[in-house]
């Protein structure tokens, strides 16, 4: 019996992301959880839910959070305006990714927005700023 | 025959929100995001869960959790996911929540 699942969200953008110029410049990575290196940027993807939209269990509306951090204080990438251009470009990288792709179809994404701050569990304290959507997918 | 003329109220939005009992009737509304969090939030001790309530004050009505580590456990940190109880919670209760600073 051959069961058909509901999308990996998470790889389904991560993999966009990376591919995407615009993420490519900034020398950024795309990851699922925090790199061991944290000396350059870095976007860290999370699904945080994935209701069902309705019968059968097809659609979905994913929350995702994605975690942008700046690279170290003080280099190309870091601070603020880094933490800040990463943020931008990744909200508008997700504004292109309603459509088909390998793992599934994409048919809206929902920007929800979300905080800068500070992360003060690291020495210095790191830039970041994170972005919440709903990513609405089918396979 | 009279004549019947509609104007708009360009302060609706104002007048509703300064009616008595406005605030109580919103607090009802958030009272299964409260329930939904609450069902959501990771427990060792519960004081995080605990925390989590309905809100009124003289900025409006929020979902608000006061444990000191409330935002590590909503948003995450470099050494931990986020769980994000709060808004799933909101989403379960079929809320719409909007993102803004402090």
């Amino acid at each position: 019996m051959t069961l058909t699942t509901v999308v990996d969200v998470e790889r389904l953008v991560s993999d966009y992301l990376r591919a995407h110029a615009d993420i490519t410049a900034l020398s950024t990575r795309i990851v699922g959880r925090t790199p061991d290196s944290k000396s350059t940027s870095w976007v860290r993807v999370t699904e945080l839910d994935a209701p069902q939209v309705n019968q059968p269990d097809h659609l979905t509306g994913s929350l995702v959070q994605f975690d942008c951090y700046a690279g170290e204080p003080g280099s190309a990438s870091g601070g603020q305006p880094g933490a800040n251009a990463l943020y931008r470009a990744v909200r508008a990288v997700l504004g292109t990714l309603p459509g088909t792709h390998a793992l599934g179809a994409v048919t809206g994404v929902e920007i929800l927005g979300g905080p800068r701050g500070q992360d003060t569990d690291l020495e210095p304290a790191r830039d970041f700023k994170i972005l919440t959507a709903v990513i609405h997918c089918h396979a | 025959m009279p004549s019947s003329y509609f104007r708009t109220n360009p302060n609706l939005s104002r007048d509703i929100s300064s009616e008595a009992g406005y605030k109580e009737a919103l607090a009802v509304a958030a009272k299964p995001a409260e329930a939904a969090a609450k069902s959501f939030a990771p427990v060792r001790t519960g004081a995080y869960r605990d925390s989590i309530r309905v809100v009124i004050d003289s900025k409006g009505v929020r979902l608000d959790a006061s444990d000191f580590k409330s935002h590590w456990v909503e948003w995450g940190s470099v050494n931990q996911p986020p769980s994000a109880p709060l808004r799933r919670g909101v989403r379960a209760a079929g809320l719409r929540f909007k993102e803004q600073g402090p």
